[in-house]
């Protein structure tokens, strides 16, 4: 076998480096995607990270493994993952993982044949499944994009190579390589026009990947996905049952996006809005609270998995305000609520959760471990919380009147006590008389505000003369503090003045992203604050009392609507960047049955403006031409007419030669085509006008074109010899088109 | 080798730049180009042609394009489905983006694939001959009429005798390149030989598709009978070469100049008269005594009833064989025929070569006379007959020259 080479080619051994690195490569960028999972594997992500940069460096290395090490490297690798899935009973996945990256190194560091690179392929693969499926990151696409990419070179060049040695093992030199030589080589080999055609070949994979996954018919089976439930969710300590002081304020040193929201009502969002999360009513140690077991048992249990919960239990309204927001995982099983809500709806079915739309307040079961959308309906920002009213009569009213909570009974503060005199102490500094829980509210935040500053260090340690409690010494001195200590302090004082008060923890603020048209609340918004209970209202009030903040956290005031978002509109240049990851939620994470059917439904109405368009633009032109051709004719008109005549004339003449001209330059003449197609259908023909029909047809095939006869009349021939057994009833002969 | 030239219509003329290329085909549609997909477009009649691949998808004919999953294309398609019914599953938009590359891969595999194949052209050298029990090579070409764009990894499938055999191309095919490719062919017996190349394929470019070209083009390749190993014992007789001896079969007979005569087609170049052509403007060429006087006539009897045994017959062919090329080779054959036909007279190699494609489809002559026939009263001529229950023996005008 011979051929005529033009480019370098890469030889065998070339062909063997290439692959070894490309292998390599696709292996360190799927065990790099693990991170994502929230999966405790950085031991042997390590070992994985160091193996690859060294395996390249020294590729002979993995032809140096004795044969007894190969014999014993999958029962140790089965042994440590049994001991794993031992130490950690319960939880399959992280035992999977660290299996898939052991055997992804033992892949690496030592030479693999066709069989271990698909392999590694594959392993590869299930990696970056998992962790997109996991932690559903606009990452993920770039992810899979990447490994796409690598994958198909790798198979490219595994393919290349197995022709070029055919069942050969791969030579000894291959090991020795030298990347800069290599690159050189690949570079003269390489074809620009075939590098293009490979990227554009790319981007339509791209684009064809989105087309079919727009157009893959959705049936929604409800079904939550399994591997989620094989992995336990973190949360943020700030965020869970049990607060201490400063855990809170650890959060706002996270400057990741905690969740986005989009509103369908712009109007609505206020200028500081408050996300509530948990709210803890028991402070029972020291400088610690937490959520007291009757407040925990005012959350009703959900019956059943569901996408539905109720809030006020009013249906939602058409056009009535909704705002969905995509929780990222890692934060908190407590779904941050802004206000009241009709309806909170889920995108995928959750495990039974608790619940409370009084309370507002949301558990789910577990933290999710990626992504979570759900959706409030009829939304309230207005109305402040209540406490649930005991038995109604028919006609909805209480039977009795609104009482103070049990768990609001103060057994924290013990009479004579040391805290509860240095508290009655400040509580009459701060309001002598005591009047409404709205302006001893006030007072205290005031008080507060004169004696501390705020910041994020607090120095707050035992002092001789001082209280033990810590709250209570940082109440005493006139240290600053941090929101945590401006919210305690503010629900001991309220208590020991004998209002009702409790501390929320959540977020306030966040940031309007103009490109996405969102709201965007990260991490180090995260905030405490508290709420006092006016009995006569039945209602919990927002107070903030950290100094610097609305002290009613403009619950109902304040400005809202374009004003506001103007006021919280994110000018970095990082918001470009915020958006992609709402795009990726609205329109990829999101997309469902329904979005489908919408899309359909728009394209068909898209396409049926055009069609009309293109209709109405028809039936004018042809109106307007019957009456131009109606009007009287003149020179100028004739002149016009003729042009336009002779232009369409000499389009079909071009249509006719130059376009024959244009194939014959391209090597394709149509005519010695169209003939060798109709000697090809003649060739069974007999008969004397056949005969003669095939010579003139092999004169044009094949003879020099000066000796051509008209290639027109031929083929009308040609026609006519074909369609007469037709006409007479038998199969015909088909036109050689 | 070279192309030298391309007539507009895709029909290439094909110079011949080394000596295996000057054999004349035997079979003229074997030189013919082909390329993928050419037949099923002549055999779909007008009017049909839906029908035609609604139904080829259930019965594909055997020239037709398909693709096969290899082991890793079928490993993808089981991880595609698993994905897919997990995604359905769970409605999860990751598993649905993830299935939509995988099956995205698919359909690039199969553009690439097609890419790869498209403007290649391919056929069978034409093959002179075989000789039964000798290895030859049978070369099929190919070339690539892409502009732009290699082609990889390709294989081609020889089927001989309904054994398929492959051989490939292990490099790349650059746009507008040629490469042969050689099957090693061992023809066990003496008849026609059917070479088929019957597909092109490829794994090309992912290794997932099993892209595979009917190609179906077959030539009919005469195997002339197997060289045999015989005993001379004419002495004088006949001529017997002797091992090592330079054999000229396109050189002078020997012996004395008999006369100059007209030249006939098929003399050779080196017994041309120059001088005498020259005086008189018209070719001429010598003639030798030897070759008037002293070449034999090689006479085939093939009467069924004289060659009773298969196998024997088999041996007579064989050795007729054999002698013929070595007395040519000698000089000393002067003319052939078998049974009651006229004598063909042998000047040159191609003479020698028909009468060994006939004694390649030569067959034993049921009800044929077991007279001397036409020739009997010739000089100089050579006739078989049976030796024994196995063996055969050459005669020249009635005395016993060569045994095998």
């Amino acid at each position: 076998m011979w051929t005529e080479p033009k480019r370098p080619r890469l030889n065998l051994a070339e062909l063997h480096q290439l692959r070894w690195l490309l292998g390599t490569l696709l292996a360190a960028l799927s065990a790099w995607t693990v991170p994502d999972m929230g999966i405790d594997a950085w031991g042997w992500l390590a070992l994985i990270t160091v193996a690859a940069p060294v395996m390249l460096w020294r590729p002979a290395w993995s032809t140096r493994l004795p044969g007894w090490a190969h014999r014993l490297a999958f029962p140790v690798i089965l042994g440590l993952a049994a001991v794993d899935c031992r130490l950690d009973p319960g939880r399959v996945l992280p035992a999977l993982v660290r299996l898939t990256l052991m055997l992804l190194l033992y892949r690496m560091v030592t030479a693999r044949k066709r069989r271990d690179d698909l392999q590694v392929i594959v392993l590869g693969l299930f990696l970056v499944v998992v962790a997109g499926v996991l932690s559903v990151s606009v990452v993920f696409v770039l992810q899979i994009l990447a490994f796409t990419a690598c994958a198909l070179l790798f198979l490219l060049t595994i393919t290349l190579a197995d022709t070029a040695g055919g069942a050969a093992e791969a030579p000894a030199e291959w090991a020795r390589v030298r990347w800069l030589v290599l690159a050189r080589r690949v570079r003269a080999v390489a074809n620009w026009y075939v590098v293009l055609l490979g990227g554009g070949l790319f981007v339509g994979l791209v684009a064809v990947s989105s087309i079919v996954f727009i157009f893959l018919p959705r049936f929604e089976f409800e079904n939550s996905l399994f591997l989620s439930r094989l992995v336990q969710g973190k949360s943020k300590t700030g965020f869970s049952e049990t607060v201490s002081l400063g855990a809170v304020t650890d959060i706002q040193n996270d400057p990741g996006i905690a969740f986005n929201v989009d509103v369908s009502d712009r109007a609505q969002v206020p200028a500081t809005p408050y996300w509530r999360m948990l709210v803890l009513d028991d402070y029972f140690a020291p400088g610690q609270f937490r959520i007291s077991s009757a407040l925990m048992g005012t959350l009703r249990v959900t019956p059943d998995k569901t996408t539905r919960f109720l809030g006020t239990e009013r249906r939602p309204r058409a056009g009535a305000s909704t705002w969905t927001v995509y929780f990222e995982p890692g934060i908190s099983k407590y779904l941050p609520l802004p206000g009241r809500f009709g309806q909170l709806m889920f995108a995928e079915q959750q495990e039974p959760f608790n619940g409370n739309a009084e309370l507002g307040v949301v558990a789910l079961s577990r933290p999710p471990t990626r992504m979570l959308a759900y959706q409030l309906d009829e939304l309230d920002l207005t109305t402040p919380p209540t406490e649930p009213v005991g038995e109604t009569d028919e006609s909805g009213e209480p039977r009795s009147a609104p009482k103070n909570p049990d768990y609001l009974d103060l057994g924290l503060l013990v009479k004579n006590d040391e805290r509860t005199i240095w508290l009655d102490k400040m509580t009459a500094e701060i309001a002598a008389p005591m009047s409404t829980p709205e302006d001893f509210a006030r007072r205290a935040c005031a008080w507060l505000e004169r004696r501390h500053l705020t910041a994020m260090q607090v120095a707050n340690e035992p002092a001789e003369g001082l209280p033990t409690d810590t709250i209570v010494r940082w109440l005493a001195g006139t240290q600053p503090g941090h929101c945590e200590y401006f919210a305690g302090a503010f629900v001991l004082l309220a208590r020991a003045a004998g209002f009702p008060a409790r501390m929320i923890v959540g977020f306030k603020g966040g940031k309007w992203n103009s490109h996405s048209e969102n709201l965007v609340v990260r991490n180090s918004d995260a905030h405490a604050w508290a709420e006092i209970y006016d009995a006569k209202k039945n209602a919990w009030l927002r107070v903030d009392p950290t100094p610097g903040a609305d002290v009613f956290g403009s619950l109902t005031g304040g400005r809202r609507g374009e004003a506001a978002l103007q006021a919280m509109t994110d000018t970095r240049f990082g918001a470009r960047f915020d958006s992609l990851r709402v795009f990726w939620y609205r329109r990829i994470v999101s997309f469902g049955q329904d979005t489908q059917v919408r899309l359909a439904t728009a394209v068909q109405q898209v396409f049926e403006g055009w069609g009309r368009g293109l209709k109405d633009y028809l039936r004018e032109k042809r109106v307007q031409f019957r009456a131009w051709f109606a009007q009287p004719w003149d020179w100028r008109r004739l002149a016009w007419g003729a042009g336009g005549v002779m232009l369409l004339l000499v389009g079909a003449r071009w249509w006719r030669t130059g376009r024959l001209a244009w194939l014959r330059r391209r090597g394709a003449d149509p005519i010695r085509r169209e003939a060798g197609r109709w000697l090809a259908r003649l060739a069974a023909g007999d008969g004397a006008d056949a005969v003669t029909l095939r010579g003139s047809l092999e004169r044009l095939r094949y003879g020099a074109a000066p000796t051509w006869p008209d290639p027109a009349k031929i083929f009308r021939a040609a026609r006519r010899v074909a369609a007469r057994p037709r006409a007479a009833g038998g199969s015909g002969l088909a036109s050689p088109g | 080798m070279k192309t030298t030239g391309e007539d507009t219509a895709g029909i290439l003329t094909w110079e011949a730049g080394r000596p295996r290329s000057d054999r004349v085909p035997r079979d003229g549609g074997a030189r013919e180009w082909h390329g993928p997909g050419f037949r099923w477009r002549r055999r779909a009649p007008r009017g049909q042609r839906w029908r035609w691949a609604l139904w080829s998808v259930l019965l594909p004919p055997p020239e037709r394009w398909r693709l096969r999953p290899t082991m890793p294309g079928a490993l993808l398609g089981a991880l595609a489905l698993a994905i897919g019914a997990a995604a359905y599953n769970t409605a999860n938009n990751i598993l649905f983006i993830t299935l939509s590359v995988l099956l995205s891969c698919l359909l690039l595999s199969a553009v690439l694939a097609w890419l790869n194949f498209r403007g290649l052209r391919w056929r069978l050298r034409g093959q002179a001959t075989l000789r039964a029990g000798a290895e030859d090579t049978v070369t099929a070409e190919v070339r690539n009429d892409k502009r732009r764009l290699p082609s990889y990894s390709l294989w081609f499938e020889l089927e001989t005798a309904g054994e398929p055999q492959r051989a490939g191309l292990r490099e790349r095919l650059d746009p507008g390149g040629c490469a042969e490719i050689e099957w090693r062919v061992r023809p066990v017996r003496r008849g026609r030989l059917r070479l088929e190349l019957a597909a092109a394929g490829s794994v090309f470019p992912f290794g997932f598709l099993r892209q595979t070209v009917g190609i179906g083009q077959t030539q009919e390749v005469p195997v002339w009978p197997a060289a045999t190993a015989y005993q001379w014992v004419g002495g004088s007789a006949g001529w017997r070469p002797q091992a090592g001896e330079q054999r000229a079969p396109y050189g002078p007979r020997g012996g004395d100049l008999r006369a100059v005569r007209r030249y006939a087609p098929g003399d050779p170049q080196r017994v041309v008269h120059w001088k005498a052509s020259a005086r008189v403007r018209r070719l001429l060429v010598r003639e030798f005594v030897a070759e008037r006087e002293e070449g034999l006539l090689l006479w085939l009897q093939t009467a069924a009833e004289r060659w009773p045994r298969p196998e024997q017959f088999e041996l007579l062919c064989s050795l007729a064989a054999t002698l013929a090329e070595d007395l040519f080779h000698a000089g000393r054959l002067r003319a052939v025929a078998v049974d009651g036909e006229p004598a063909a007279t042998v000047r040159r190699a191609g003479d020698v070569e028909a009468f060994l494609d006939r004694l390649a489809v030569l067959e034993p002559a049921a009800g044929l006379a077991l007279s001397e026939g036409a020739h009997a009263a010739r000089r100089g001529r050579m006739t078989f007959a049976p030796d024994g229950a196995r063996g055969v023996v050459a005669y020249v005008d009635g005395t016993k020259t060569a045994t095998a």
